[in-house]
């Protein structure tokens, strides 16, 4: 079906609309729902498109847009054999509206924070005066994986450690923006949000277009800026290429994506070989020198002369050319230590330190059962606390207190008690929830935000960014890997100027 | 190009067109035995020796070459490294492996026929309708190398996968005439009606009836048929057409490289060239014939092995490159 036909289509006689009948959960904020049940000022227009299509209309072009995105082999997941298990990473259709008002308070918040931990960053691996001044104690900056004492001293190009940063918000039930984790390493997930925007665009082209929402195209090019503004070479002369572990990692289309996106080389370890302190690329004409690498594989396997020894994946003697100023890497190596659960408490403190200002995002309450008092806490309340280990990740290896039975908490009860320092906990955020369609009718999920910033000479704020849901009813966990889709997110524009 | 990227291109395109033959193949040969009275040896085990599956398929089944197991082993079998279906996996494997190379119509084109063969509609259509379910999957074969012309850059990748695709072709062509050589009668016309027929089987399987009818009038004879599928420059499938384009792929490929890379097999290229055309206008028959089929396809093969070293696995050669880059500079 082309998209003229599609906007001629309009919900049939008799066809039940969209989101009529749509209950938002109680004493939890809805991304597009008073509490009343009405639409929010600023999508009742959107609301009111939605349900002119209908129920039928609606599930037609849901199937569409499945069927273009894995046509598209627009897939995650990992081959568990070598048949290939693919899914697409289940897309739904409802969008997730953020006004303008709001959004530029978190573009604000965002780029300050993230200013503030690349501050942190290049003290932290120089001098140390935050630490040296008291302001995180020492213990929760060594006590944990990811600071890499071996690269003290180097800093990287226009001292930005992290180019590209994807920053965690959720919406607590007062509404407000929150932030729940900094990914500072090697952020995945914004293919998505341009892939399914190609769709959504496909699909519903009238509600789109009304809706004046603001484009999110520009990220690849972006991101190219951001990345050959640390290059050491004039632009001209300079090669990036981005570092893949190969087509078996999940996140690999996305890496595939975004060198085709950027226009430059998609490479793996095997690719590259350093000479004389300097990287090059196997080329059908020779040998070709590497200016910046995107890398989207992890420090632990970047280098096996520094790292894992055993790691095939990624390039010998890649740090000894990065710390002799011949190759940039983004992200940097060494980020780990500043986005680590044990360090996230602290991210505000930071804010305060470097730039003299209070942090314009909040974040979640968080104790760190290190301290004796905050574990006695949380032990006595485990029952209503998230508690997560401080090197998990995606939702793995964490407790959800309301959800465990009796057994579960007395046994976690015991990790906690036998290693204290491995977790943090958090009180239960009600995450906001957004209409989202299941089995036939539109229910409120719980939703995320995944915002990406990109720094080089300065930051940009990707309006709006991944916004991830749990589709199972009552889920807290978005995360793909366990029951999550996403949403296109829609920042609309501003009033005119 | 990046050397891992440029055997993924070739690499791709050899398995799509390994795909498409053997469609072609198992297709004209449901339509050829019935209609002949063959020695069951004669059927479907030729397919088998093309396919170079002949140890393996003995393994596992032994002297049974009944058709339809025949057919199943060339099409799905998993443990056949040169099935239909294992053709397009790896083809698809390497168009993943190059994503960002391969234009999105082509890879399109590539993962709906992975998934049609995986899921419930190819397995169904071979069910019901054989010919059409091969038939499907040459024409997917043919569209697949069409978009490769009409949607890539006419760049580096592109010549690859020319390289690639040309080089298979003539490898399949010359095996193709091994499997039938013995039936070609030294002289004359071939007026026996099942060694007609086979003759016409195998110009089907290289595409070439329809050209051949338009060269040549009557009945044709065993020279006609070996010179037209050996040397007629403007069939797409001859040895000579396949070579010749393959060359100019690879003087495409080299003119963007430095003259190191590429220099054996520019050499076995034009070696293998010179000998085709030395041999043209002589009647080839008989054990000649096999001689002169076994070398080809034999050069071929080395020559893609030293592509392979030359271009796609060379780390040892770069580093001798820089090396030597650095010490001239260090003498200077």
């Amino acid at each position: 079906m082309m998209p003229a036909e599609l906007e001629q289509t309009v919900g049939l006689a008799g066809d039940t609309t969209l989101l009529d009948g749509y209950a938002p959960l109680p004493r939890t904020y809805d991304e597009l729902f008073r509490w009343d049940g009405s639409p929010r000022e600023e999508v009742a227009e959107l609301v009111a498109e939605l349900n002119e299509l209908g129920r039928a209309e609606f599930m037609t072009r849901q199937k569409l847009a499945e069927d273009a995105l894995f046509r598209g082999g627009v897939t995650f997941s990992v081959y568990s054999d070598a048949r290939g298990q693919e899914k697409i990473f289940p897309f739904d259709l409802i969008p997730r509206v953020i006004p303008a008002a709001e959004w530029a308070t978190v573009e604000r918040g965002l780029i300050q924070r993230v200013t503030a931990l690349n501050m942190f960053l290049s003290d932290l691996y120089q001098e140390q005066r935050i630490l040296a001044e008291g302001r995180i104690p020492k213990e929760v900056v060594f006590g944990t994986a990811g600071y890499l004492e071996k690269l003290r001293g180097i800093l990287p190009r226009e001292g930005v450690f992290v180019n590209i940063a994807g920053i965690d918000l959720i919406r607590g039930a007062q509404g407000g923006f929150l932030v729940l984790e900094d990914n500072l390493r090697t952020p995945s997930g914004v293919s998505y949000v341009l892939e399914n925007r190609v769709v959504m665009k496909r699909v519903f082209p009238r509600v789109f277009r009304r809706s004046r929402v603001r484009p999110v195209e520009a990220y690849p090019a972006r991101l190219g800026d951001a990345l050959m503004s640390v290059s050491p070479r004039p632009p001209e002369e300079s090669r990036i290429v981005v570092l893949t572990p190969g087509p078996y990692n999940s996140a690999y289309f996305e890496h595939s994506f975004l060198a085709r996106q950027m226009g430059c080389d998609l490479v793996e370890g095997s690719d590259l070989f350093v000479h004389d302190k300097h990287v090059y690329v196997k080329t059908t004409s020779g040998p070709e020198r590497v200016d910046v690498i995107y890398r989207r594989i992890d420090d632990d396997f970047l280098d096996p002369a520094v790292f894992r020894d055993d790691s095939a994946l990624g390039v010998r003697g890649l740090v000894e050319a990065y710390a002799a100023g011949n190759v940039s890497l983004a992200n940097a190596p060494g980020n780990g230590v500043a986005d680590n659960k044990a360090v996230y408490p602290f991210v505000p403190e930071m804010v305060r330190f470097y730039l003299g200002e209070e942090p314009i995002l909040g974040q979640v309450e968080t104790y760190i059962c290190a301290r004796p008092s905050e574990c006695d806490h949380v032990l006595s309340k485990l029952s209503e606390m998230v508690v997560k280990a401080v090197d998990g990740s995606g939702g793995y290896g964490m407790l959800f207190g309301p959800r465990a039975t009796r057994a579960e908490l007395d046994e976690f009860a015991e990790k906690l008690r036998a290693d204290p320092e491995g977790y943090i906990a958090q009180p239960v955020i009600e995450l906001s929830t957004c209409p989202t369609w299941v089995d036939g009718e539109a229910a409120p999920r719980r939703v995320d935000l995944r915002p990406f910033v990109l720094t080089g000479k300065t930051s940009w704020v990707l309006p709006g960014g991944l916004t991830r849901v749990a589709l199972r009813a009552g889920s807290y966990v978005v995360n793909s890997s366990q029951g999550g889709g996403s949403k296109d997110t829609w920042v609309l524009e501003g009033p005119p100027t | 190009m990046i050397s891992r990227v440029a055997g993924n291109c070739f690499w791709l395109n050899r398995y799509m067109e390994r795909a498409g033959s053997m469609a072609r193949l198992l297709r004209v040969n449901r339509a050829f035995v019935p209609g002949v009275d063959l020695p069951q040896l004669s059927r479907w085990h030729p397919l088998i020796v093309v396919a170079g599956e002949e140890e393996r398929y003995r393994r596992h089944f032994g002297e049974d070459e009944d058709g339809e197991t025949v057919q199943e082993y060339l099409t799905w079998d998993r443990r056949n490294a040169t099935s239909i279906v294992e053709s397009v996996r790896w083809a698809r494997e390497n168009a993943r492996t190059a994503r960002e190379t391969v234009s999105s119509e082509m890879w399109e084109t590539i993962n709906s026929l992975w998934h049609w063969l995986q899921g419930g509609p190819g397995r169904r259509l071979y069910r019901s309708d054989r010919d059409h379910f091969y038939q499907h999957i040459r024409q997917m074969g043919e569209l697949f190398h069409g978009q490769a012309d009409e949607t890539m850059l006419n760049g580096e990748p592109l010549a690859f996968m020319r390289l690639g695709r040309y080089l298979e072709r003539a490898g399949q062509t010359a095996r193709l005439m091994d499997v039938h050589y013995h039936t070609f009668p030294d002289e004359g016309p071939i007026d026996d009606p099942v060694r007609l027929a086979q003759w016409w089987a195998l110009l089907a399987c290289c595409s070439a009836t329809e050209p051949f009818q338009k060269r040549s009038f009557g009945t044709p004879t065993a020279r006609d048929v070996v010179s037209f599928l050996l040397f007629e420059p403007d069939l797409p499938r001859s040895v000579s057409h396949c070579l010749r384009a393959a060359r100019h792929a690879l003087v495409h490929v080299r003119g963007f490289g430095s003259n190191r890379i590429g220099m054996v097999s520019t050499a076995l290229m034009e070696a293998l060239l010179s000998h085709l055309a030395l041999r043209e206008g002589h009647a080839l028959v008989g054990d000649e014939l096999h001689e002169e089929l076994t070398y080809l396809v034999d050069s071929v093969t080395d020559l893609c092995t030293s592509i392979e070293q030359e271009f796609f696995q060379s780390t040892e050669l770069q580093t001798r490159i820089l090396a030597e880059a650095s010490s001239a500079a260090a003498q200077q």
